[in-house]
């Protein structure tokens, strides 16, 4: 099975996923993970019926930091995908 | 596409406050044990007295001798050394732990010029209030004002310096807000407490080793009613998840028709640990972080209010002296935050120690930090389950309301919501009974020579350094309180959720769960032993 690491933050409005490279972001949950499987249906560069193992870890660092202190972690979440 | 960094089990170990505060704590706990071979490195931590402008002829409390380094009284191998710091051990002090403290700053990522700066006036302004609560109007009880030449005095005993601490630091938070947010780098009262609740941990052990110098009995005592504050803690952890957390749950959603996400994490904010379940619980129910932000938000604050309220409570109103331990274990179910729950446990140990020896004219003597034990065992043992309770609140949010395909809740979430703090905290508890059980006999007369070398190391640690790290709790806890928030809109219904809960329903449950779980336990008196 294929592994996808991303990491995952809320900017206000929008839960946002990126590898550094791609940007993803839907206004829930539900949203985002659809725009990811559309974006990996759509690259081609994954084959019909193949499972897929999102990774989101939630980048802790976006948390404020007078919060961290008291907890340095919010969520990390598994998504599997079957394309 | 490119691969963000696995998260293993061991990230964030040396990037998060809870982690350097194990490593803080337990670094100077294992430089103190040099004192077994001889070596002592740790005598210049820096320690006040009591004192008065003009000490009676043949009195006590000389200015030049209101600091000292608590090698001068407990160094084997290095008393006369430490003996000619007396102030400079101010200094020596802030140079060591500030050392420290920056190095895990640094790996933290802060903002190092802010954090130096920021430290620096936190700590002097520690030691202001740490010198002027010790003046012995402040300080001294009826027992022993004469002393000092004095007729009448506060009697507030060590305590007068930690509301002198908070009351300085309301000041700032709440008049000062740019000095405060400028200071807010470094007013980190969680990473404080973390530190000194590992120390606490050294000071457990310690106990049966200070105690079996007055008598074996009195070491054997000390050791089992530690034990005993272990096991009876432990029914706080069903107190917090299964009655308060369900009860604020549905005063919040039915008394205030709150949303389920925002109910949830208030619910924990309020019954469980304050913040970090906020925080935890906010992440389960997949809420946006401002949820659980707004929510810790008024945690503080709130926690604030009762470490003000609580210590002056349970010490004069009820249960007083006749039941301290009740006392402790109730503020530990009831006041959220390690910091405020921590700072209120070691405020009521000040107080309850000097009220006996005020109502007894010193026939009787408790041992420091038991009181602030208990307050602090019964939140470590809530702290402990909170990984475990946000996973099964993720598994049910997330297979059962929000029904999101494909979406796994990972075991690992238990992991890193751990406390960390905890570790050191049992850690250096074992390690100092191992020592004790093992080659200090159980405090036999043979092994007395070794358990003071141990002795020797451990003082300075659980005394010295975790009494500054309390002094820098409760200075930092009113540089980030301000009390304006509970006015702010936002909050709205969320603040009265808050008032209602607290005092009508946690705050009496705490006090009988403590009741039932600690009524008759009795501390050990040493009057005939000190001074």
């Amino acid at each position: 099975m294929k592994k996808i690491r991303l990491s995952l933050k809320h900017d206000g409005t929008h839960w946002v996923a990126t590898d550094g490279e791609q940007l993803f972001a839907g206004k829930s949950l539900d949203e985002l993970d659809k725009k990811i499987e559309d974006f990996l249906r759509s690259s081609g560069r994954l084959q019909e019926g193949e499972r897929v193992k999102v990774y989101m870890y939630y980048d802790n660092y976006s948390i404020p930091q007078w919060i961290r202190q008291y907890s340095q972690h919010y969520f990390d979440r598994i998504v599997e995908i079957i394309l | 596409m490119a691969q963000y960094p696995e998260r293993k089990w061991y990230t964030g170990m040396l990037s998060t406050e809870d982690w350097w505060a194990v490593w803080i704590a337990v670094f100077f706990f294992f430089v103190s044990l040099l004192n077994i071979w001889g070596i002592d490195l740790v005598g210049w931590i820096t320690y006040p007295t009591k004192w008065v402008f003009s000490p009676p002829e043949g009195g006590k409390g000389a200015i030049s001798h209101a600091f000292y380094a608590l090698g001068k009284k407990y160094s084997v191998t290095a008393k006369g050394f430490y003996k000619g710091l007396g102030w400079w051990s101010i200094i020596w002090t802030y140079v060591i732990f500030g050392t420290a403290l920056t190095i895990g700053a640094a790996f933290m990522r802060w903002n190092l010029k802010r954090y130096i700066i920021g430290f620096t006036i936190i700590y002097f302004l520690t030691i202001a209030c740490w010198f002027i609560g010790h003046h012995a109007f402040i300080a001294a009880t009826k027992v022993n004002r004469h002393k000092y030449g004095l007729d009448f005095s506060l009697s507030l005993g060590g305590g007068g310096s930690f509301i002198i601490a908070l009351i300085v630091g309301l000041i700032i938070g709440n008049f000062f807000k740019g000095f405060a947010r400028y200071l807010s780098e470094a007013a980190k009262p969680e990473w404080y407490i973390k530190t000194a609740i590992v120390t606490l941990g050294v000071k457990l052990g310690y106990l049966p080793i200070k105690l079996s110098a007055f008598s074996q009995k009195l070491g054997k005592q000390a050791a089992g009613l530690t034990f005993e504050l272990f096991v009876a803690g432990a029914a706080a952890t069903i107190v917090a998840y299964l009655i308060f957390w369900p009860g604020v749950y549905v005063i919040s959603r039915r008394l205030f028709k709150l949303p389920r996400q925002t109910a949830a994490t208030l619910a924990s904010g309020i019954s469980i640990c304050g913040v970090s379940a906020a925080v935890a619980t906010g992440a389960a129910v997949r809420a946006r972080p401002v949820v659980a932000i707004m929510v810790s938000a008024l945690v503080v604050v709130w926690a604030v209010i009762e470490l003000i309220i609580l210590p002056g409570f349970f010490t004069h109103i009820w249960p007083g002296t006749k039941d301290p331990l009740v006392a402790g274990a109730s503020m530990g179910m009831a006041v959220k935050t390690d910091g405020a729950d921590a700072a209120a446990g070691e405020l009521l140990d000040e107080f309850m120690r000097t009220k006996i020896e005020i109502e007894t004219n010193g026939a009787v003597k408790w041992p420091e930090g038991i009181i602030t034990a208990s307050a602090v065992m019964t939140k470590v043992w809530i702290d402990m389950f909170i990984g475990i309770w946000a996973f099964l609140l993720a598994v049910v949010w997330v297979y059962k309301f929000e029904r999101r395909p494909g979406e796994r809740v990972p075991a690992s979430e238990i992991w890193h919501r751990f406390p960390k703090f905890v570790i050191g905290y049992f850690f250096c508890w074992f390690f100092l009974l191992a020592l004790y059980f093992g080659p200090g006999q159980s405090g036999a007369p043979e092994a007395m020579p070794f358990l003071k070398s141990v002795k020797a190391g451990a003082v300075p640690v659980e005394k010295g350094m975790r009494k500054l790290f309390f002094m820098l709790t409760f200075l930092s806890l009113g540089i980030i309180t301000d009390f304006k928030k509970l006015r702010e809109a936002q909050f709205g219904k969320m603040v009265w959720v808050y008032f209602v809960s607290l005092f009508g329903f946690v705050i009496p449950v705490a006090i009988l769960i403590g009741y039932l779980f600690h009524h008759g336990m009795q501390l050990p008196n040493i009057a005939q032993y000190v001074k």
